[in-house]
This record gives C-alpha cells, sequence and structure tokens, in this order.
C-alpha cells in the first residue's frame, strides 16, 4: 500500500500544451472581433488614451487587446491546470489502485490490480529534460461496443516514482516473475536492465524506412500543398505559372508527338525519383521513432523500448498477447523482409496506437526471434493446397474487370480528345499493377492451424498474415455466394478477441471442405 | 444432431415488415426519384429522362416486391441453427451464403430479444455474445427462444466448470511434480 500522492508539478505544464492549441484558436477568434470593435469606435479609443495616458493609433490599440486576452486567457488556463493537478492524487489499497480527480465534480477511479493489462511508461524530450516519465495504466476496458477508452490513469511522474508504482502494481498483480526479486528487498524493476534480446541497428532503420515509404502519400502531400500554397499565394502561383506554362506546353506537345513507350519511362522517372524523396524522409522518421529498438522476454511479459525525442517502454503481458500481424508490402516481399505487430488487449490509447514488437526483420528468422520473446506464435505456415478456381477469382476475374474499364477508357478518351497517348501509357501501367497484384493475391492467400495458434494470410501488394491464439478465437465464419458455393470456395472470416469489438481476420476464396477442421480445432 | 429452421410464422413476419418498409420508406423513395428525374425531364423537355425516372422507381419497388413475396420462403429454407453439445452453427443468406460455428465455452451471455413487428407473431431473437461478436438466430417462437436461451446458459456454465476443473488439475499435478 501507499498513501496519496500527486503526481509531479510539470504536469501542469503538460496539461496546459495539451490546451493550448485551443486556447489559442478561441483567443485568436474572440480578440480579432474585440479588436475590430476597438478599432472602428474612435469614442472608444480617444477614451482610453485620455485615461492611460498613452499615446496609441487604434490598431495599435487592438493588437493590445489581442494580446490582452490571449494572456487573460492562457493565465486562466493554467490556473485551471494547476487546479487539476493539485486535486489529481495516487494511491494503492490492498488490492486496487485509487486514481482520484476533481474538487468539485470528483471522479474516483478504483482500479483491481489483477486487471491492469498494461502499463507504458513513456518520456518525450520535455520530460526527458526535466527528469520526469508518463505513466499510463489501462485495462482495456471497452467505453461502448465498438471503442476502447481510453487509459484509465494517464499522469506524469518523476522517474523514479514513476519506477516505484510500476514495480508495485507488478508485484501486487503477481504479473512478473519479477515480483520475487522486489519481494526480497531488491527493488529489482527500478534498477534491473531486462535482458535485451532484439536490438535494432541502424542499418535496419535505413531498409526499414526504404521498404516502408509510401510514393502515393508524397504524392497526395505534393497535390495537397499546391492546393494549399495556391489558396494561400493566388497571385504568386500566377506569375510561376506564366514562367512554368512554356515549358508545360512543350510537354504537352511532346506527349502528343511520341509514343507509349516514351511516356512510360518518363512515368518511371517520376516515379524513381518520388520514391527517392519519400525513402530519405521515411529512413528520418524511422530514425527517429524507433531509434534503440529493443525487445525483451521477462516472466510472463514482453518489455519494449524504442525512441530517439519521445521514448516508449511498454510492458505487455503475454496472456493479453491474443495475436500477431504479421505485415508485408511489396518492397518488403520482395526484399523478404516483415514487421509484427501484436494485438493486445488493453494496449494503445491514441489513434492507431500499435504495439510494435519487431519493426523490420528477415522473414526467414521470424519464427527464431518469435522463439525467443513469444514461441507461443511459433509456426510453420504449412498451406492446405489451394483450390485452382481461386486462380480465377484473384488473377482471371480482375484482369477482366479492370481490362474492360481500362480498354473501355482509352477508347473512350481516344474518341474525345485524340490525344491517348499519356491515356494509354497510365491505362498498360495500372493493367500491370492488376495482373501482378492478382498473382500476389493468389500467392499469399493461405490457412492454417495446429493446436496453439490459427494463421490467416491474404493481400496482394499489402501482404498480412495473422497468428491468432486459439483459445482467443471466438468464431469461424464461411461466406460464398452461390457460384462459389457450386465450386466449393469461400471467404475465411476469424473473429477474435482482441481491443475493438469487432477483430477478424479474413481469407478469400479457399476451399470449404477445411470449415469443418477448423471450427473443430478452435472449440478446445 | 441435425439442423432446425427458424419458425415456420417466419416468413409471415418478413413479409409483414418488408410491407410496412415499402409503405413507409421504399414507395416515398421511389416517388422522389420519379419526381426529380419528372421535373428535370418537364425543364429541358427530354422524355427520355422522365422514362429513366420510371425505370429506376421502377426496379426499387420490383426488388421490395421481389423480398415479400420470392424472398421469404428461400430464405426460410436456407436459415438453419444447429446448438451441438460443444457449438452453435448457424447458416443464413439467399445470394450470399453464411455458415458459422460459435464453440460453446466462447459464449459470454445469452440474450433474448423481441421487437415490435416479432410481438404480434410471438416471434424473438436470440442473442449470442462472444467477446469477438454478437451472433443471432432470428425468428423463433418465443418459447424455443427462452428454452435455448437456458439451455445454453446451462451448457456454457459446465463448460466453464470443466475448464476450471481442468485447470485446476493441471496445477496440482504440476505442484505434485515439483
Amino acid at each position: 500500500m501507499f498513501a496519496k500522492r500527486r503526481c509531479h508539478f510539470t504536469h501542469i505544464f503538460e496539461l496546459f500544451a495539451r490546451y493550448i492549441y485551443a486556447v489559442i484558436a478561441i483567443t485568436v477568434s474572440i480578440a480579432f472581433s474585440f479588436a475590430g470593435n476597438i478599432a472602428s469606435n474612435k469614442e472608444l479609443v480617444d477614451d482610453v488614451k485620455e485615461a492611460s495616458g498613452i499615446v496609441m493609433s487604434a490598431d495599435g490599440l487592438a493588437v493590445l487587446a489581442v494580446i490582452g486576452v490571449l494572456l487573460l486567457i492562457s493565465l486562466i488556463t493554467l490556473l485551471y491546470c494547476a487546479f487539476r493537478w493539485r486535486y489529481t492524487f495516487v494511491s494503492a489499497e490492498e488490492n486496487t489502485l485509487i486514481y482520484e480527480t476533481g474538487k468539485f465534480i470528483k471522479k474516483r477511479v478504483a482500479i483491481p490490480f489483477e486487471k491492469i493489462n498494461t502499463i507504458d511508461m513513456g518520456r518525450n524530450i520535455f520530460e526527458r529534460l526535466v527528469g520526469t516519465c508518463r505513466l499510463k495504466i489501462d485495462t482495456g476496458a471497452y467505453s461502448n461496443r465498438q471503442e476502447k477508452n481510453n487509459a484509465e490513469m494517464n499522469l506524469v511522474f518523476s522517474l523514479a516514482e514513476a519506477d516505484e508504482i510500476r514495480s508495485f502494481i507488478l508485484n501486487r498483480a503477481e504479473l512478473d516473475s519479477l515480483a520475487e526479486e522486489a519481494e526480497s528487498g531488491k527493488n529489482a524493476i527500478a534498477a534491473k536492465e531486462p535482458d535485451w534480446v532484439i536490438r535494432t541497428g541502424v542499418g535496419d532503420f535505413v531498409l526499414y524506412g526504404l521498404t516502408s515509404s509510401s510514393v502515393w502519400k508524397l504524392f497526395w502531400i505534393v497535390v495537397a500543398g499546391v492546393f494549399f500554397i495556391g489558396e494561400l499565394a493566388e497571385g504568386f502561383l500566377d506569375q510561376a505559372f506564366s514562367y512554368v506554362m512554356p515549358y508545360v506546353e512543350w510537354t504537352t506537345n511532346f506527349i502528343s508527338r511520341t509514343n507509349t513507350v516514351l511516356i512510360l519511362l518518363g512515368m518511371l522517372l517520376f516515379f524513381l525519383i518520388s520514391a527517392l524523396i519519400s525513402d530519405i524522409w521515411t529512413v528520418i522518421w524511422a530514425v527517429i521513432r524507433f531509434y534503440d529498438f529493443r525487445v525483451a522476454r521477462e516472466g510472463r511479459n514482453v518489455i519494449v523500448r524504442y525512441g530517439l525525442i519521445t521514448v516508449k517502454n511498454y510492458t505487455l503481458q503475454v496472456r493479453n498477447i491474443h495475436a500477431l500481424i504479421i505485415k508485408q508490402n511489396v518492397f518488403q516481399q520482395m526484399l523478404g523482409r516483415c514487421s509484427v505487430e501484436a494485438v493486445c488487449m488493453g494496449f494503445g490509447d491514441e489513434k492507431d496506437e500499435t504495439a510494435l514488437l519487431l519493426p523490420i526483420i528477415k522473414t526467414s528468422n521470424l519464427n527464431k526471434l518469435l522463439g525467443v520473446i513469444l514461441p507461443e506464435y511459433v509456426t510453420e505456415m504449412n498451406a492446405h493446397p489451394k483450390n485452382r478456381v481461386g486462380i480465377y477469382y484473384h488473377i482471371v476475374k480482375p484482369i477482366i474487370i479492370w481490362g474492360a474499364i481500362l480498354a473501355g477508357g482509352c477508347v473512350a478518351c481516344s474518341y474525345i480528345s485524340g490525344v491517348s497517348a499519356l491515356v494509354n501509357a497510365l491505362a498498360a501501367v495500372l493493367f500491370a499493377a492488376v495482373i501482378v497484384s492478382g498473382v500476389l493475391s493468389y500467392k499469399n492467400t493461405m490457412l492454417d492451424w495446429n493446436d496453439n495458434v490459427v494463421s490467416v494470410q491474404r493481400g496482394g501488394f499489402k501482404k498480412v498474415a495473422y497468428r491468432i491464439r486459439t483459445d482467443a478465437v471466438q468464431e469461424v465464419q464461411i461466406k460464398a455466394n452461390i457460384i462459389k458455393k457450386q465450386f466449393g470456395i469461400g471467404s475465411y472470416y476469424v473473429h477474435f478477441h482482441g481491443p475493438t469489438m469487432n477483430n477478424t481476420s479474413v481469407s478469400g476464396n479457399i476451399s470449404d471442405k477445411y470449415f469443418s477442421e477448423l471450427a473443430s480445432a478452435v472449440e478446445d | 444432431m441435425e439442423f432446425q429452421r427458424v419458425d415456420k410464422k417466419a416468413k409471415t413476419k418478413w413479409r409483414f415488415s418488408r410491407i410496412m418498409a415499402l409503405i413507409f420508406a421504399v414507395i416515398p423513395l421511389a416517388a422522389l426519384v420519379l419526381f426529380a428525374f419528372y421535373s428535370i425531364g418537364m425543364d429541358e423537355g427530354s422524355e427520355t429522362l422522365m422514362i429513366i425516372g420510371w425505370i429506376i422507381a421502377g426496379i426499387i419497388v420490383l426488388v421490395q416486391l421481389l423480398s415479400i413475396f420470392i424472398y421469404p420462403p428461400i430464405e426460410y429454407i436456407q436459415w438453419a441453427y444447429m446448438i451441438a453439445p460443444d457449438r452453435i452453427e448457424i447458416k443464413k443468406g439467399i445470394f450470399y451464403r453464411t455458415h458459422t460455428v460459435i464453440p460453446i465455452s466462447r459464449i459470454q451471455h445469452v440474450a433474448v430479444t423481441q421487437g415490435v413487428l416479432q410481438r404480434p407473431f410471438r416471434l424473438s431473437t436470440v442473442q449470442i455474445h462472444t467477446a469477438g461478436s454478437v451472433m443471432e438466430i432470428q425468428e423463433l417462437s418465443t418459447a424455443v427462444a427462452e428454452d435455448i436461451c437456458s439451455r445454453l446458459q446451462k451448457r456454457v456454465n459446465v463448460k466453464v466448470e470443466e475448464k476450471n476443473a481442468a485447470e485446476a488439475m493441471k496445477q496440482s499435478g504440476a505442484e505434485s511434480e515439483v
């Protein structure tokens, strides 16, 4: 047990930083209308001049008013944050962690230690400078049928205090083999560094950056940027266009004169340049985000730590990890690399927050590394023989449909504008992409299971494999339209217990004769 | 164990609920579409647009008429469920057939619900909640639904006890080994 304690006083400033965006937005909108009134009200300006003795123009007074309102609202917000900090306490009883907040509207949350799923310790750059740490305690409870609640407790403590609370909880909940050491007075968790079994190097980041960049993302950023700048500086762009237009005209003439092959080469060059810029950005981002990535297995917990500016340090209980997601985009498939995420109950209170286990590893080393940190999920994907009808649905059908659409588009464009080289080139690239995607999709579609794990794999350019703990599977489903039913194939849906309500992995166009076997396998 | 059908009154209930939908939603929607095409056609003096309006409105109503008169007997044949000692199986769908298997041990709780349109026919729906989703066995007579609900609850309890006993055995075995 420990008595009521407040979190670190710097929590006030972190709370303030969270509100400041809203404060600035509200202040600016209020202040501008206020300032507008001042500027247009000559009598008021004269009154202020007389009262204060300050000689100032109406505009100057308006600026002063804006700054005054901003300071006033900021001060009120800061006082509110200090008030919240003053009345926020954490304490521990025999089996329960107590979190209390509020003076007038009081909130008291009692979290039994055994229900705590994740203890997450993170440090951003400010917290590292002042020697504090953000401690998140999460039970994984649902707020409604679809979404998980945010972390039950999310406070800033000094590093030593955060370590002390974390070790106390682990000890009480008997979550960890380290609890025994803590009991014997060694204060194990605060002092002992885990035995890191996986550490990533700079080469891994570069490879991660090179293989996970999205050229399309860059393309859309450029498009959005152009439109945004266009709105801001319309006149400037007009002038810029007057310089650019001769080149655009030259390009248009070139397109009308040249053939499809040359345009394809031009598109390839554009693609490569975009990819290069995108890759540089992603490598920098990967180094900042995943710097010094480490994973350790400590008793019944997996500990992950990474980050350059914001250091993430989270503890996942193995019993709460219900599935692993192994992802490979098309570049990673070519280079035989993959990334692994854990689907963990009670993890993640930020949008799209994922429990990353391995940012990038060799696919051939996957089982070896999992054997060290999560041996429960080691399995060889021995896919069941594929039904040949699947070739039609994965490859032939998309080719027919997309072929017809693209051919129709080319004919229509040629008929309407008469310039068809660029359209033909685009259609050729898209058609090739459809064929490659279809072949990859057929190759990647797999289904397998053993006593511990159900493996479901799918995807063309983006391959996703789920390894779901058999006892986390809640139900299995097969769906097929009447034609697929006749050919004996269907899409397998495996619903499992995860942090959100609907966690489903799907693998399509697989023979339906395995369904009853799969259903029997997940029953016990 | 054999697959069971839903209650025979289900066909009437489906027809009744779809007639309600036809009157209160589908016909007004079709009329709106027809009105829109007709007004634009009148303004532009285009008879083609008016004909397109009639065709779209006709298709909307026709689909609903099919779902009233043709689909219910087919749906009745396709809808089936089986409650085996260790699993529940549900089959449904006309054009897109779905076969679901839920292990009894995964059931969190079972509920019986009765909608406004089910009440006159004394029909109910059994909702089976797992930690992953909710599955329904629709259009059962209320007595059958309540019977299934209580039987499932008993089976879930038995399964939980069996599981706890097995875990206790395993633990005691491990301790004796030590």
